[in-house]
């Protein structure tokens, strides 16, 4: 059950003088079990283009095949409640959502409200506040009077919970300590080995080659590329026009093969660059 | 630069219902013009020591001293000591009151019965400082994340603060837009004399301070130069901070059993030393 965007366009303030387009003409297919990074400069469309992810949007024009539904502009808002089941999105400064008296009843909201009974879900709550790294301690406690790290976490809990078959998720990392950031991202890249879809948007270009197997380009509210991460990251130019960088990996391999050193591929992680390195460095780490 | 705008001595402060203290006999100095990065992982009491700073929180006891321009802060001046104060926090949209850019940095000058007739020079003079004065008549939503970092820098300058606090300010930009605020910020420093505090992860933003402060369970663990810091990696990483590059780079090829020597620290010089290195071998 792939992802389909059809010639996906959406128009803010449709028919007003304030008329602004939000996205023109997106199509790309989404393989289930993939993990997508989603990148572009500040006001590229990535965010607009989430929320056409569970229908929060409802594109002006094309459709989106997701989960079994169809949606365009002529979908109702009425029975949309299995598909926001199937689709969690975890958006920008999900801790801004917080509403409950204690963490476990925030977390276990999502399943309940979704039809699990109130010890089933309150389960899960505490399944999932393990999951994302926080102590059982926690679970009684107010969301407002923890941390701000862990209270992003609680509320990525809160989506996870509810166990969709696709996370969308908005820079859940950013501002969370480098620690917290790779425990999160890994996080996710489980969810992902066990059988569910994952889409990315970051900032981050470390995280989209690093955790990434796809990854979609926008800029104007345009695609402007969807290839893999070793394709995209290939060229600086090319991501200099869109107002993206490399990773510091890629440039870094890059700079070594100008300087003569040859890579059968091109490293995207930290890793596999000292692995290659030490290939090429003989006798070293024997 | 001979004196301390800022002087926090012995300050300890716990939430209600906490057993522990979320800063505990924090004790450090800002001085005058000097920009000062604090950092730590989540929960190490950052966002808890700029709200005592600004008086939106009070400490454990009178033990504790808070001085801002020789003042001790109490809760009877803290509406005078706090306009010396600017705070710009991570998520813009939390930040914004106005229905215009222009608007949004006038609400600032209004709230400190700023006189109406040389209103508008100052806030065209801040939105220029911020290369914004094209979007004066702007709704604040319609701006990029960048922007609005940038509207609230013109909102927080327009009252010539003499202490500017960024908490994590530039965590939600990309790479450029994180790049171009903090080249403003050592502008507006430069031609303000602010000193500034900043709350970050990033160590490429910690590394532009003067002196860096590292806070681990609500107590100071240590203070120093960037450089002095950076040099220890067993540090770095209990610090809460992403390790430049580099460094990473260094510390990962020498578990492989590749040591680079110490005085290699830019990125250039290290891919020399290493295309050397396998060339020769």
């Amino acid at each position: 059950m792939s992802i389909i965007f059809n010639k996906v366009s959406y128009l803010y303030n449709q028919n007003t003088s304030l008329e602004q387009p939000g996205l023109q003409d997106v199509s790309f297919k989404l393989k289930t079990g993939s993990f997508t990074a989603v990148i572009g400069h500040t006001g590229s469309g990535k965010s607009t283009l989430l929320q056409h992810f569970n229908a929060l949007l409802k594109p002006t024009s094309g459709s989106v095949e997701i989960a079994g539904f169809k949606i365009d502009a002529a979908t109702s808002n009425k029975g949309l409640k299995p598909l926001r089941q199937q689709v969690g999105i975890v958006f920008q400064f999900p801790e801004s959502q917080l509403f409950e008296e204690t963490v476990e009843k925030d977390i276990a909201f999502g399943p309940q409200n979704f039809g699990l009974s109130e010890e089933e879900a309150h389960k899960r709550a505490r399944l999932w506040l393990r999951r994302v790294g926080l102590s059982q301690d926690l679970a009684t406690r107010s969301p407002f009077d923890l941390s701000g790290g862990q209270m992003r976490r609680v509320a990525i809990a809160g989506i996870m919970a509810s166990e969709p078959a696709v996370l969308c998720l908005d820079e859940p990392a950013a501002g969370l300590d480098p620690q917290g950031h790779q425990q999160i991202m890994q996080l996710f890249k489980k969810y992902q080995a066990a059988g569910h879809t994952v889409v990315l948007i970051t900032h981050d270009m470390d995280d989209a080659a690093r955790y990434a197997d796809d990854v979609l380009v926008m800029d104007h509210g345009q695609l402007v590329k969807h290839a893999s991460p070793a394709e995209v990251f290939a060229d600086p130019d090319w991501l200099h026009r869109h107002h993206l960088e490399q990773p510091a990996t890629v440039a870094f391999s890059q700079a070594l093969a100008r300087a003569g050193m040859q890579f059968e591929h091109l490293p995207l992680t930290r890793s596999e660059l000292v692995q290659a390195i030490c290939q090429q460095v003989k006798g070293a780490g024997q | 630069m001979s004196f301390n705008l800022v002087e926090v001595n012995n300050l300890t402060f716990t939430y209600r219902d906490e057993k522990q203290p979320a800063l505990e006999k924090v004790s450090f100095a800002l001085p005058a013009g000097s920009w000062t990065a604090v950092v730590g992982p989540n929960g190490s009491g950052k966002s808890t020591l700029t709200r005592l700073l600004d008086g939106l929180l009070w400490p454990d006891s009178k033990h504790s001293e808070i001085k801002i321009a020789g003042e001790r802060l109490t809760k009877q001046n803290v509406w005078s000591v706090r306009q010396q104060i600017g705070i710009v926090f991570q998520n813009p949209d939390n930040q914004f009151v106005g229905a215009t850019v222009a608007d949004d940095v006038a609400f600032g000058l209004e709230n400190q019965n700023f006189p109406p007739e040389k209103m508008q020079e100052r806030i065209e003079q801040a939105l220029a400082a911020v290369k914004m004065q094209d979007y004066a008549g702007t709704e604040p939503s319609r701006l990029s994340g960048g922007q609005k970092q940038r509207v609230a820098l013109a909102g927080i300058t327009a009252l010539r603060p003499k202490l500017l606090i960024l908490d994590e300010a530039t965590a939600m930009l990309d790479p450029q837009g994180r790049r171009d605020v903090i080249a403003l910020i050592q502008q507006l420093r430069q031609d303000y004399q602010l000193t500034v505090l900043s709350v970050t992860h990033d160590a490429d933003e910690a590394a532009l301070a003067d002196q860096v402060l590292v806070l681990s369970h609500g107590k100071v663990k240590a203070t120093g130069t960037p450089a002095d810091l950076f040099s220890q990696p067993d540090l770095i990483a209990s610090l809460g901070l992403k390790p430049p590059f580099v460094m990473d780079l260094k510390q990962r090829l020498a578990a492989k059993g590749i040591e680079v020597p110490a005085e290699i620290t830019e990125e250039q010089d290290l891919v020399n030393y290493l295309c050397q290195l396998s060339s020769t071998k």
